[in-house]
């Protein structure tokens, strides 16, 4: 007897040019035995030469119209119109028969298109491979084999995979997914996606309608709705529709789509569909979605208040800007050390409020030329520590200055960030000027791309007494190197997220536009050298263990992930 | 006695072309049956236009257009497959199946025209990552390899998007054929 299922899989291989010898010798028997299986194989053979008719209509109708063939998107083959093309263009245009003969005649025949050699591979980092972004997430543990997006961060296509937890993904076509675990799902495009386990709602906005779910069962197109999926096994699966309208395509509907309208629901348990009630309580309410996302979020600022509290008490803390109850109306930053070695506070020049870490966490935005905390402190100090929890928006400048003290006096202080992402300081050593009087730590590039938008702990030391410089990037060293020609430094005139200038001196060239681009939320100065467990307690915060599971994005406020 | 042909010599060409026109999903069809390889099929569609329009003199109106250009067709695809053994071994039938497939009359094909038409709605109906899978094998003639590649996915899962698109494609058309009929 005659298995169907399995001649329509070498069909389609054979078709494909995808056979192996054994199921080519397998076909050729099913052929050789049958003549349903030939007329199977020439009903195939037919609808594949119209498919490939009609692909060659298309693109004579885009010729006909002057209009150049567009490359795919990620196509990376540009295919100049084959001589093929344009030959069969012609023929197309049947009136032309005699200009097709001529043209025919002029063309050697079998040849091939060129292909551009330079074809990228593909690449999950590449941007055009990105098709969602994760926006949400409560409570999620992820498979070993799974994608493990950053909260915020593009998700590429591929498999997400949950065993327990909720995601909230917004996809680039607009389409708001949430998904419950236990979960199993395939990102495909921006508007596409595969669900073999677990459920998923989609709320589905105008520009994103077609947005399709695949499942083995069947595959939902939406056309402009909110439903829910629900997945728990091979063969069972269930569409709920709670607005709008859905088409199901494939799979175990044989003729065409079958519409379902708000109020309609499908449930197909091993192959045979029956109709259902949707039911909206069994999946979860956004809102609450939302609101335990923010409850978490302010329960970790209350974390982050209670360490902050204990740590206005650290020994040589000269200023602890914390960000919080910023005094707009004065411009005055405070600073909330209460050490003995405690500065002024500090003086707002420009800068936008911001939102820091947490929907309720104040930080500051540098964007302009002129944008800075100006302040000041006294005296000298044989070793200092730098912190600070920045958000990089882009390093567009050579020098994106994080801090600077005391210009143009032995002992000056700079630190920065190069446009190569790294991390730099520099100590004068002779009040004179000139690169050779400066004594310099660069790290190597740890600051890239995908870093623009996320909060990151940055510190560095200058230990007097041991004679070192150090860098710290979310807690951990990314640089040590000698501090040769050790100088007190010099405590004075001092600008967060700009180049400090002695008053006399003016811009003169670009050389000098250093203004940081970006999001400082917290900033510690520290007149001596704190160790490397000190530096971790700063920036590795034990509840942020999991921050980046459930820190929904905010007003494009990324998560705060120690890396 | 000579009579004169009621036509003049290349208008009869032209006729047979018009014919070659008329029936050419057809014939691509057929050569695709056995040649699957788009490139070589649309290749070898152009050859068989050749012959049949230098052998034009040799067909006579009124007779099986399709049987005579599916012998020229069948004959321009069998020295194709010998002259590309080596690699084309693992896609070709044997040419006892191809001659069993040729026995066999089949069914009429289908007007082409109306089936391009429903086609062509029907292709508006599939998903994007299905569309977009049939686009890059009829469109752009690439392999299961390529497209796995460019939709993101496994070969296999490209296999089945591919697979499942046609015969979402073929029970639209069908159906669509169906409603129309009624």
């Amino acid at each position: 007897m005659l298995d169907k299922p399995r001649l329509e899989t070498l069909l389609n291989a054979y078709f494909d040019c995808a056979l192996t010898p054994e199921e080519k010798t397998e076909l050729e028997r099913m052929l050789l035995c049958s003549a349903r299986a030939r007329e199977i194989f020439r009903e195939h053979a037919e609808h594949h030469g119209l498919l490939r008719e009609w692909a060659l209509r298309q693109q004579g109708s885009r010729l006909a119209n002057v209009c150049p063939l567009p490359p795919m998107e990620d196509d990376p083959k540009i295919l100049p119109f084959p001589r093929r093309l344009s030959l069969w263009v012609g023929i197309g245009l049947a009136a032309c028969v005699a200009l097709a003969l001529l043209v025919l005649q002029l063309r050697p025949p079998a040849e091939k298109p060129v292909f551009s050699k330079s074809e990228p591979v593909a690449d999950s980092e590449a941007p055009w491979n990105k098709v969602a972004l994760l926006a949400g997430a409560v409570d999620v543990e992820w498979a070993e084999d799974s994608i493990t997006p950053a909260m915020g961060e593009a998700i590429p296509k591929g498999w997400l995979k949950i065993k327990r937890g909720i995601l909230r993904l917004d996809f680039y076509s607009g389409v708001r997914v949430v998904v419950e675990g236990p979960a199993e799902l395939q990102l495909l495009s921006e508007g596409e996606a595969r669900l073999d386990q677990g459920k998923l709602t989609a709320y589905v906005r105008p520009p994103a309608i077609g947005f399709t779910v695949h499942n083995r069962e069947f595959t939902v197109v939406d056309r402009g709705t909110e439903f829910g999926m629900n997945v728990t096994g091979p063969d069972r699966c269930e569409v709920h529709v709670f607005k709008g309208e859905v088409a199901l395509q494939g799979g175990i509907i044989k003729d065409g789509e079958k519409l379902l309208f708000a109020g309609d629901g499908v449930s197909v348990r091993d192959g045979k569909w029956t109709t259902i009630s949707p039911d909206r309580h069994r999946f979860v309410d956004p809102e609450f979605l939302r609101s335990m996302s923010y409850r978490k979020l302010d329960a970790k600022y209350a974390l982050w208040k209670e360490k902050s509290e204990k740590f206005r008490h650290t020994p040589g803390l000269g200023i602890y800007f914390d960000f919080e109850d910023i005094d707009f109306d004065h411009q005055i930053l405070g600073n909330r050390s209460l050490a003995a070695e405690r500065a002024g506070d500090g003086v707002i020049i420009g800068c936008e409020p911001s939102v820091g870490r947490w929907p309720k966490k104040g930080a500051l935005g540098f964007a302009r030329t002129s944008d800075r905390v100006r302040f000041r402190m006294d005296g000298e100090t044989s070793s200092l520590t730098l912190l600070a929890w920045v958000r990089v928006d882009g390093l567009p400048l050579q020098h994106n200055q994080l801090f600077s003290m005391s210009p143009d006096a032995a002992g000056e202080v700079h630190w920065k960030l190069n446009q190569h992402g790294q991390m730099q300081t520099s100590v004068r050593v002779e009040g004179k000027r000139g690169d050779e009087n400066w004594d310099i730590l660069d790290s190597p590039p740890v600051i890239t791309e995908k870093d623009f938008g996320y909060w990151l702990c940055l510190a560095t030391v200058f230990d007097g007494e041991n004679g070192v410089l150090k860098h710290y990037l979310n807690g951990k060293e990314v640089a040590s190197g000698p501090w040769k020609r050790i100088v007190p430094i010099k405590l004075g005139v001092a600008d967060l997220g700009n180049l400090a200038m002695p008053s006399a001196e003016q811009p003169k060239s670009s050389h000098w536009i250093r203004n940081f681009g970006g999001r400082i939320d917290e900033f510690a100065l520290v007149t001596r050298a704190l160790s490397a467990e000190e530096i971790r307690e700063f920036a590795e915060m034990p509840e942020f263990l999991h921050a980046q599971l459930d820190l929904p994005v905010t007003h494009g406020v990324g998560p705060a992930i120690p890396k | 006695m000579n009579s004169e042909p009621d036509y003049e010599p290349d208008a009869h060409v032209t006729k047979v072309q018009e014919l070659f026109i008329m029936h050419q999903p057809t014939v691509r069809g057929f050569i695709l049956s056995m040649i699957p390889d788009m490139s070589l099929a649309d290749d070898l569609v152009q050859e068989t236009f050749l012959v049949v329009t230098r052998k034009a003199h040799s067909f006579e109106l009124g007779t099986s257009f399709l049987a005579w250009v599916r012998t020229i067709a069948r004959y321009k695809a069998l020295e194709t497959l010998r002259r590309n053994v080596r690699n084309s071994s693992n896609l070709a039938l044997s040419e006892e199946v191809l001659d069993a497939l040729s026995a066999d009359n089949g069914n009429p094909p289908p007007d082409t025209e109306v089936y391009l038409q429903h086609l062509d709605s029907c292709v508006s109906k599939l998903t994007p990552q299905a569309r977009k899978a049939i686009e890059l094998r009829y469109n752009r003639g690439h392999g299961l390899p390529e497209i796995a590649r460019l939709l993101g996915c496994t070969i296999p899962s490209a296999s089945v998007t591919l697979s499942r698109a046609r015969a979402f494609l073929r029970n639209c058309v069908d159906h669509q054929h169906k409603m129309s009929a009624t």
